[in-house]
């Protein structure tokens, strides 16, 4: 009987309703756009350094001596370098595990930012920030730099797990009581950061206020290596969970039966997001919508298939934030805007513009 | 085959289940009917290793709460009976799912273009790049269908028989669909591989079942040959209403015909010449 034989046929090229082609070149084109927003990201600022100063420095061309190069130097390898890479690293990981909230609920509203996870976060890191050499002083000793992120880490992990506990039953998350727990939960971990604001000093005072807004000015190499493993492992991690990811939109019984540890893969996903999202906020403060913008623009373009739509959200995530980077610092220059007050402003109506969208779709 | 032996359950300490026996041959298609919240579902979820249960389930002679859910996915696929999907999938992509979940055949070959073979195969051809929210509840039924046939496209793999669970397939389908969907149910079992379905309609059942499970208060009451479980007594004391079997001139298979509870009305017109009667 050859019913169910495969097919010897030569493949199409493309069956209709495919979308990876275009998913594939959709990447590449990010790819080349990374590599210029990267370029603008080192090449604009209110010291006038430019791609031209960079060549003659990096390429060896100037004379050492000359005080300008070396002026340059500093402004581009000790500020701007380090800023750029922090930007890629925290956009990718913004955008990736919005990509991962949003597939382990199967909601494309769950951002981390919206839900509390960002708040969880924050409270780790300001238990640090102003504990961290008192109370908590003997961890700190321990964890040196890595003290912020990890505990931002770990808040970050305990609201998504109570968020999933709370809003999850029996396989199937409901919408409201996600965001509705989001609220709880978020209004709760913001309420004991504040007590702990309370009892700052006026130096941890100051940090507080401007990480509070969410910025990369205070980027240094110090905060990469502190920040980048935990961000670059969560990014890379959900990379290789893509087909999980994609059963799950079937719901979790379809996505056990197509033979997905489904256990496993919330576990991996949770620690993926507390990860990107702890390392990302203990280094840049409270970053929103860049979860919620970056993946829904890409859905409508290449497909919801997790396969593509993770590594184009990390390549879009990253030149989005450091676009966003660049215009907090030229557009009030030479003061700086707050990166998390521009985001915000494209962030929020882009929400308002999926709700009204999808009015009818989510009924709740 | 696909074993259940002493399978019994219970939710709050409410016996759902008790002592299930099934067994589903190669081959063979395999029905399980039963009125509403007879247990039929929760039997499924057992099969397919969804929920707790005491006594033992088995795929090929081997412990199916031993496997790991991959290696249970190359032997068996089940069809849920709807399917929401939040995210703006297209036909095709849902469908492509079902290939990274399970084993399609031995050689990798045609994996491409099974998609597009298994959306013609369910009556949907042409159907791929249209956006799966915006069928009907009748076509994403049939999407799910051939999502599921991916997974498990060859009946038998390396000598070993595979497995379709569909719940309640036809429930959201017209007539021709149902014929369709339950034909390409008869092609699998009749290419060598297991079909397990649960159905509501007792005709489709009576056309293309060789097993007949027939389930009433988490237990099943009659198990064996279409004849055999098709049989007035039978269906009025599990169904709790009348029915009448009979033999449809034709194929020969039989045909079951529910009769009304009610008195029979009264053939006379309903009047205004009646009134004050």
């Amino acid at each position: 009987m050859t019913v169910f034989a495969l097919s010897r046929a030569p493949t199409r090229p493309l069956a209709p309703g495919d979308r990876s082609h275009l998913a594939r070149l959709t990447i590449a084109a990010l790819g080349v756009l990374l590599v210029a927003a990267m370029a603008m990201s080192l090449f604009t600022g209110a010291s006038g350094v430019s791609a031209l100063d960079a060549a003659r420095l990096w390429l060896g061309i100037a004379h050492p001596d000359d005080p300008a190069v070396a002026r340059a130097g500093i402004i581009l390898n000790d500020i701007r370098l380090p800023r750029m890479v922090l930007g890629v690293l925290v956009g990718a990981g913004l955008a990736v595990s919005g990509v991962v909230m949003q597939g382990m609920f199967r909601n494309p509203l769950a951002d981390p930012g919206l839900v509390g996870v960002s708040a969880g976060a924050g409270l780790g890191a300001v238990l640090f920030i102003v504990l961290g050499g008192t109370v908590l002083a003997p961890i700190t000793m321990h964890l040196g730099i890595y003290a912020v992120p990890l505990a931002a880490f770990a808040g970050g992990a305990l609201t998504t797990i109570v968020l999933y506990r709370v809003s999850t039953a029996r396989g199937q998350t409901a919408i409201a009581t996600m965001l509705l727990a989001g609220i709880a939960i978020g209004a709760l971990a913001g309420a004991v950061t504040g007590m702990l604001v309370y009892v700052a000093n006026d130096t941890q005072l100051r940090d507080l206020t401007f990480w509070g807004l969410g910025s990369l000015a205070g980027a240094n190499w110090t905060k990469v290596l502190a920040g980048g493993p935990l961000m670059a492992g969560g990014v890379l991690v959900s990379l290789t969970i893509w087909r999980g990811l994609n059963a799950l939109t079937l719901g979790e019984s379809a996505a056990h039966h197509m033979g997905v540890d489904v256990q496993r893969l919330k576990t991996i996903a949770i620690c993926a997001v507390a990860a990107c999202v702890g390392a990302a906020v203990a280094v840049s403060g409270g970053i929103g919508f860049v979860g919620i913008v970056v993946p829904h623009l890409l859905r409508i373009l290449i497909g919801p298939d997790h396969r593509y739509l993770l590594a184009a959200s990390a390549l879009l995530g990253a030149s989005f934030l450091l676009v966003a980077d660049a215009v907090s610092r030229v557009i009030v220059a030479p003061a700086e805007l707050p990166i998390g007050i521009v985001t915000a402003t494209v962030g929020g109506p882009f929400f308002l513009y999926i709700l009204l969208r999808r009015r009818n779709e989510l009924a709740w | 085959m696909y074993l259940a032996r002493g399978v019994s359950n219970a939710i709050d300490g409410r016996p759902i289940l008790r002592d299930v026996d099934l067994t589903a041959r190669p081959g063979e298609v395999t029905v399980i009917v039963g009125p509403n919240g007879s247990g039929k579902t929760t039997l499924f979820k057992a099969l397919s290793g969804e929920i707790a249960h005491s006594g033992a389930v088995s795929i090929n002679g081997q412990d199916a709460s031993r496997l790991r859910p991959w290696q249970a996915a190359s032997m068996r696929a089940v069809l849920p009976q709807s399917s929401v999907l939040t995210f703006p999938f297209s036909v095709h992509e849902v469908v492509r799912l079902g290939l990274s979940g399970g084993l399609p055949g031995e050689d990798s070959g045609g994996r491409d273009r099974l998609p597009d073979e298994a959306l013609s195969r369910v009556d949907l051809a042409g159907f791929g790049a249209r956006s799966y929210n915006s069928l009907s509840g009748g076509e994403q039924q049939r999407v799910q269908l051939a999502r599921v046939l991916c997974q498990v496209w060859a009946p038998v793999l390396e000598g070993k028989p595979r497995y379709l669970l569909l719940d309640e397939p036809i429930s959201s389908l017209d007539v021709r669909h149902q014929l369709r969907i339950m034909d390409i149910a008869r092609d699998y079992a009749d290419a060598g591989g297991g079909v397990i379905a649960i159905l509501h309609d007792l005709n489709i059942a009576a056309m293309y079942a060789d097993r007949i499970a027939m389930m009433s208060a988490g237990a099943v009451v009659a198990e064996g040959t279409v004849r055999d479980t098709l049989a007035d007594a039978l269906i009025e004391r599990v169904f709790g209403c009348p029915m009448r079997v009979n033999t449809a001139p034709a194929p020969g298979t039989p045909f079951v015909l529910p009769q009304s509870a009610r008195p029979a009305r009264s053939s006379a017109p309903i009047g205004p010449a009646q009134r004050g009667t």
